[in-house]
């Protein structure tokens, strides 16, 4: 297998507010976008012809991907006008690709190994994995290694044998994709005229991520197989332990302390007396005033941090500015998405471009809008919609 | 004004012609050419497209030749008009980018000779010259033509049967670059980077002969050493990646490009020029000097000047510098120029040397000719810009104006501070610019109904309505015209009514009462407006037509993310209205005639 | 016969020390790789190069020359993208038209090994017999054909490991022509070899007595120990009274070895370099043009790259350090862990119980700054005082 489609288009209506500005693939973990790790693993195992079907602020994959040679593979760009479902973004690829072909999401964190073995099957096959808790997901029944059928989201099943959205391909589905709009119906369409789909089980490591917590999750999984590389200044009396990654251009100031697994990104300005512990990412262009200490977040891009914020469990998107002393402390909490109730243990989730005044407090589990102006001395809870103001 | 390429070596010559010459086209479109030589020269040329040409033209075999794209300034595109041109024998082969002052006269007294002209170019002169002196030597005929001509010029020359060609500049850029039994010249370095990293820069009044196997120079007759540069970059940043067009892709670079400025700033935290000496010499202080786009930059930087240092600065255009402008001693001049070679401000930096002024080049071309003249350079962090309209390397120039000046600034500690945190957020913000697009656009498919569009701001934003106008103009083809919020009253009020709409640009400064009062008196005379409004800002809501919203900053930052608006406004406006938006017609990247 | 030699490659594993010279371009015994191979080859009767280049191409030009010095002629072919072995050896195309020797720059075999392979008349690659194939090619063999050319592999069928080095006909051009891009986007030879044997034609394979492959930069230090054994002793430059030489020592031009200095062989020192007084130089130690290495400092089985002090007070034991390097007053590298367990550098494991740090070039060290083993520190890095160094260190760093 030489070629592989990626579907890139989708918004991601669940992870609010952190695609309501970028398309779900361009969520950022460990200072790279997911659809970065996608291409990565493609690339090691000699898959470097990519076509990239994308669609919602598309211009943010092609700034951060360019042509490919960064990551050293040939893109091609689709657009898909209307994310109307993957076997629909998948037929908008149909002049682009080769005789057989892989498809897959471009939000999930698939490592190298994970798709090895299913990279050299031969199509139609599908790369299934074994999970906790499969009524998320599409359910495939298996009959002697091949497909037999695919139920998406079962009310109950015994099965825990799921899609994981991979498929190795060849043309031929393009002669079943209309009037279906999404790929397992597809499948299933193939499978009740005859065609045979192989099942591949993989154990590595395949993650989706859905809730706006699931970026900590990644996060995580991400950080520990990082190499460490100090860059930039780091002043005296600075104590780096563990894995470390400090981007070029950045200043680690005086008595700062950095347990890793940790990722800094470029042109960062930090500290003196700043504390940041496992595992934590953060973004480009940040600035991080003394006496904060974050543990296990995930920090964008020209973050600005005042003095004296304590930050756990918790994922600020870029551009935002805190005046100082916020707290956003973890515990386990009920978060409610969709109608649906979910027990996480989190901190805080702050859509971008946010700026806090001194001394705000928010509750474990509060989901903060992009844009929100919060006055000093204010706490909160819940979900705060886009641009809301609280004085 | 034109791009010229030359061959020589051991491949055939006619495709590296053809892939360099694209790589050229930036400098001039409406015609090209080349001629291949083996015993005999051949010719092939047309008012075409590279691309076009590549298909049309029929093989040519040879292993030495010369190509030539052009930009019409004395004859109108023509196949005649192309370039390269041929003395009456047919044996001498000539491209020339420049202009010949003298040509009138040269070419009556060459007819007058009797020689015969095909062209009413200004460049058909130097072959028919160079026949007239030639007499078995090539050099000495070359060395006798150019003593005759005033203007400026790089030029290949290519004799029939001669295995070599020979080369000269004087006030026009020309590199040469070092191949493996094989060598290439050429205006610019991507041009030939697809062969060759090593290459060679002529100095001006150089005559170089290049043969398959060497580059000799001559500098008044004298031979002289050139040493050999190594070229760093790629070209592979030269792609559209998914963009329709290399301006939309520029214009969204943006965020990126002021990270790399900030970041660059990180590591560089010593004040990078010496401003202490303006300081102290207060008349004649501070010059800021530029051409087309980065003028507006030298623009908004007199205010920045002003604001943060508080010494006197002046801002003037290089081309009218050159007529009428004083050069004083002591004076700190900061030219900006992107590419390093408009041939004006390099005219203005040689008089500004000449006088004894400290001379300060913002430049986005390492190695370019206005660095190697300049006393410093400050390098701006935009990559290569390939649209004609100027976009992510204004905004870098902004960059490096904002880092500058914050460096030296009389302000107090605690405004400083502020200050350098608002910059820090300049990415996002401007990222926030680029994901209002949808709506910009909107915006843009109402002005493309329109045939006459004014731009006004006032203060710091005065040189965005002009930057405004000018990128509308460049490449939507509307008229549109930049003003002085304050100025409308003299005069345009004239022409205000319901098919002129303007755009204003509303600051949150101290001119933020006199935008609302001139809106008011705009609304008065009927016209529709498009309001640039800082988020929060409902002033002028019931007032305008329309209003785009940008994210809220510091004022002094407010020409970022209000020229990021209006160079969408403009990209918008020109896809609606089908213009062939990276191309415009009649103009070219960068200007290296006077 | 002509001899084609690769020496386009950047080589990302040797980076930092491949950040300023092309891999082909490392000192060991102070002399590039590439000097030892045509030293080998010339005194194997091989008497015209093509040195093919690219990545930082004129370092290559500027030290070989015409190749006068070493009495060969030399020509150069320019890969101006790196597209893999295949696409640099048909840079030579034209140039060759009987068969040819190809070797990699980066590679160290002998005389004898050369003149034997050349001597055969039908294509035939060479392979060594090795223990760890981790990182190589691997050559599969019946009898005295090649069966099968693969890349690294997890699961190796054999132990012969392709060497890089290679006798062609000028046919090779045209399987060359007709090679695949790899998966990783290059021109690979092996794949070239693989399209020969695919379609029926013979590839004879040839096992050398004598390999050394350099992929990291501690695997220079081997290296360096190996080719210094053989050294002999000449002494160009200037010994002090007082100074006690045992065994090999080579000393350079202008050179000044002050009293008390102890060395024991092998040293090579190169030009311009002030040794010592009172300093303690130890078997296996390669120093480059200009160095100084000044009093009570001992030096112990390294490579110190041209221009580069280490002045005063310092050890410096199982190193690399690059050029126009300065190591402040009591700045110390260790080389050998407490637990005596083997070095890893950043995630990888060295396998060696015995290692210093991989310095670049223009690094500068304050007073008592400590270095760690396994330590990789980047080019234009400045270390201030007393700070301990651990880890791998980007280019461009300020450690205060």
């Amino acid at each position: 297998m030489k070629q592989a489609v990626i579907l890139a288009a989708g918004e991601g209506q669940r992870l609010r507010p952190f695609t309501a500005t970028k398309p779900k693939v361009m969520l950022t973990i460990a200072d790279k976008p997911i659809l970065g790790y996608v291409i990565e693993s493609l690339a090691k195992n000699g898959i470097r012809k990519i076509v990239l079907v994308v669609g919602y602020r598309k211009e943010q994959v092609f700034d951060y991907f360019g042509s490919g040679e960064q990551l050293g593979v040939e893109i091609t760009y689709i657009t898909q006008e209307r994310q109307l479902g993957t076997a629909h973004a998948l037929a908008q690829a149909k002049s682009a690709v080769e005789a057989e072909f892989l498809a897959l999401p471009g939000d999930n964190l698939i490592e190298a190994a994970t798709i090895a073995r299913f990279a050299n099957l031969k199509p139609n096959a599908v790369l299934v994995k074994r999970v906790d808790n499969p009524i998320r997901y599409g359910v495939v029944n298996i009959e002697k290694g091949t497909v037999k059928g695919i139920v998406e989201k079962p009310r109950e099943t015994s099965n825990n044998v799921i899609n994981t959205g991979i498929y190795a391909l060849t043309r031929e589905i393009f002669d079943f994709i209309e009037p279906e709009l999404d790929i397992p119906d597809v499948l299933n369409k193939m499978l009740a005229q005859g065609r045979i789909i192989r099942a591949s089980e993989t154990d590595g490591t395949w993650l989706d991520i859905v809730y706006p917590w699931d970026i900590l999750n990644l996060n995580d999984r991400v950080l520990r197989q990082i190499t460490a590389s100090l860059g930039g200044t780091i002043e005296a009396g600075v104590a780096v332990k563990g894995t470390v990654v400090v981007g070029k251009d950045t200043v680690i100031r005086s008595n700062s302390y950095i347990a890793g697994p940790v990722v800094i990104g470029s042109g960062c300005d930090i500290g003196p007396n700043v504390c940041i512990q496992s595992a934590t990412s953060i973004g480009d262009n940040v600035v991080i005033a003394p006496f904060t200490q974050i543990k296990n977040s995930v920090i964008g891009d020209d973050v600005n941090l005042g003095p004296g914020c304590v930050i756990q469990d918790s994922v600020i998107d870029k551009g935002v500015v805190i005046q100082g002393n916020f707290t956003a402390f973890s515990s386990q909490t009920e978060v409610k998405v969709d109608d649906e109730y979910h027990q996480v243990t989190v901190g805080a989730m702050l859509g971008e471009g946010c700026r806090l005044s001194h001394g705000v407090v928010a509750h474990p589990g509060a989901i903060i809008g992009n844009y929100c102006q919060i006055q000093a001395m204010k706490q909160i809870s819940g979900r705060l919609p886009d641009r809301s103001l609280v004085i | 004004m034109c791009g010229i390429v030359g061959y020589i070596g051991d491949k055939q010559a006619q495709p590296v012609l053809l892939d360099c010459l694209s790589l050229l086209e930036y400098r001039g479109y409406d015609s090209c050419g080349i001629a291949v030589s083996s015993r005999s020269i051949e010719v092939y040329k047309d008012a075409i497209r590279v691309a076009a040409l590549k298909k049309a033209a029929p093989k040519l075999s040879g292993k030495i030749g010369i190509g030539h794209t052009r930009w019409a300034t004395h004859g109108a595109p023509s196949q005649l008009n192309a370039h390269p041109h041929l003395d009456c024998t047919g044996r001498i082969a000539v491209v020339h980018n420049g202009i010949i002052n003298n040509y009138q006269q040269l070419r009556e007294q060459l007819i007058g000779e009797g020689h015969s002209f095909t062209s009413e170019t200004d460049t058909e002169v130097i072959p028919h010259l160079i026949e007239k002196h030639y007499q078995g030597d090539i050099i000495k005929a070359v060395e006798a033509a150019l003593a005759e001509i005033d203007g400026s010029y790089a030029i290949i020359v290519m004799v029939a049967g001669e295995p070599r060609l020979v080369a000269a500049r004087k006030d026009s850029p020309m590199v040469i670059g070092i191949g493996d039994r094989e060598k290439f010249i050429a205006s610019d370095v991507p041009a030939i980077l697809n062969f060759t990293n090593r290459v060679i820069y002529l100095e001006d009044g150089d005559i170089g002969v290049i043969t398959a196997d060497s580059v000799k120079v001559k500098q008044h007759q004298a031979e002289v050493t050139r040493t050999e540069n190594k070229i760093s970059w790629t070209i592979e940043d030269a792609q559209k990646s998914g963009y329709e067009h290399f301006m939309l892709k520029e214009i969204h670079e943006q965020p990126r490009v002021i990270r790399d400025t900030l970041a660059g700033w990180m590591s560089a935290p010593e004040p990078i020029l010496d401003l202490e000496a303006v300081r102290d010499n207060g008349a004649e202080a501070m010059l800021m000097l530029a051409c087309g786009t980065s003028y507006h930059a030298a623009l908004v930087g007199k205010y920045i000047v002003q604001e943060l240092l508080k010494i006197p600065v002046r801002a003037e255009l290089a081309s009218e510098f050159n007529y009428y402008g004083q050069a004083l001693a002591g004076t700190m001049a900061i030219v900006l120029t992107q590419s390093g070679e408009t041939a004006d401000t390099l005219r203005a930096m040689k008089r500004l040397k000449e006088a004894g002024c400290r001379v300060v080049a913002i430049t986005n071309v390492v190695g370019s000719t206005a660095s190697r003249i300049a006393d410093q350079t400050i390098y701006t962090r935009a990559g290569p810009e390939i649209s004609v309209a100027a976009t992510k390397s204004f905004i870098a120039q902004l960059m490096a104006l904002y880092w500058i000046m914050l460096s030296y600034a009389k302000i107090d500690a605690s405004r400083l501070s502020s200050l350098t945190a608002e910059l820090r957020q300049l990415p996002s913000k401007v990222q926030e610019v680029l994901d209002n697009q949808d709506r910009i656009a909107e915006c843009a498919k109402y002005l493309a109904g329109f045939k006459d569009v004014f731009f006004m701001g006032r203060g710091i934003n005065y040189p965005v309505a002009l930057e405004g106008a000018l990128k509308l103009k460049e490449i939507s083809y509307l008229h549109a015209e930049g003003y002085a919020a304050g100025e409308l009253k003299h005069g345009p009020f004239a022409l205000l009514g319901s098919k002129t709409p303007v755009v204003a640009i509303v600051a949150q400064d101290n001119t933020h009462e006199p935008i609302v009062t001139s809106i008011k008196e705009i609304k008065a005379r009927h016209s529709p407006v498009l309001a640039v409004v800082p988020e929060g800002d409902d002033s002028v809501e019931e007032l305008a037509d329309s209003v785009i919203v940008v994210p809220q900053v510091e004022p002094l930052f407010s020409p970022v993310v209000n020229t990021v608006a209006l160079q969408l406004l403009a990209y918008y406006t020109a896809l609606q209205r089908g213009c062939p938006i990276d191309f415009p017609r009649n103009l070219a990247k960068s200007v290296t005639v006077e | 016969m002509k001899a084609i030699m690769l020496a386009a490659g950047e080589g990302n594993r040797m980076r930092p020390l491949t950040y300023t010279r092309p891999k082909a371009m490392l000192p060991v015994a102070n002399r590039p790789i590439l000097e030892h191979l045509l030293i080998a080859a010339s005194r194997a009767g091989i008497s015209e190069f093509i040195i093919v280049t690219g990545y930082h191409d004129e370092q290559v030009r500027d030290y070989f020359g015409g190749g006068e010095k070493w009495g060969v002629s030399i020509e150069y072919a320019t890969q101006r993208r790196q597209l893999g072995t295949a696409d640099a050896i048909r840079m030579a195309w034209g140039l060759v038209d009987d068969s040819f020797l190809v070797m990699n720059g980066d590679v160290i075999v002998n005389q004898a090994d050369i003149s034997r392979l050349a001597s055969r008349d039908a294509t035939t690659m060479s392979v060594f017999r090795v223990k760890d194939t981790r990182d190589l090619g691997v050559v599969e063999v019946s009898a005295d054909r090649v069966v099968r050319v693969h890349e690294k592999t997890a699961r190796p069928p054999s132990s012969l490991a392709n060497a890089g080095v290679y006798l062609f006909t000028p046919e090779i051009f045209d399987i060359i022509a007709r090679t695949p891009k790899s998966p990783r986007g290059e021109y690979e030879i092996t794949d070239s070899l693989q399209l020969m044997l695919d379609s029926g034609q013979a590839v004879a394979y040839y096992e050398l007595g004598y390999w050394l492959d350099l992929s990291y930069p501690w695997d220079l230090l081997p290296a360096n120990e190996a080719l210094l054994a053989v050294i002999e002793s000449e002494n160009s430059g200037e010994i002090e009274d007082n100074v006690v030489v045992k065994g090999p020592v080579r000393i350079g031009q202008n050179t000044v070895v002050r009293s008390g200095s102890y060395l024991v062989g092998p040293v090579v020192i190169g030009a311009d370099c002030e040794i010592g007084p009172n300093c303690y130089l130890r078997p296996g130690t390669a120093i480059g043009n200009g160095c100084h290495i000044g009093s009570a400092v001992e030096v112990k089985n390294s490579i110190i790259m041209s221009g580069s002090k280490i002045p005063h007070h310092n050890y410096v034991g199982d190193s690399v350090i690059g050029a126009d390097c300065n190591l402040g007053a009591g700045t110390k590298i260790a080389n050998l862990r407490l637990d005596k367990k083997d070095i890893m550098v950043g995630n990888i494991n060295t396998r060696l119980r015995k290692l210093g740090a991989v310095i670049g070039d223009h690094v500068e060290t304050g007073i008592n700054v400590s270095i760690n083993v396994g330590s990789m520190i980047g080019n234009n890095t400045h270390i201030g005082p007393g700070v301990v160094v651990s880890g791998i260190i980007a280019p461009e760093s300020r450690l205060l």
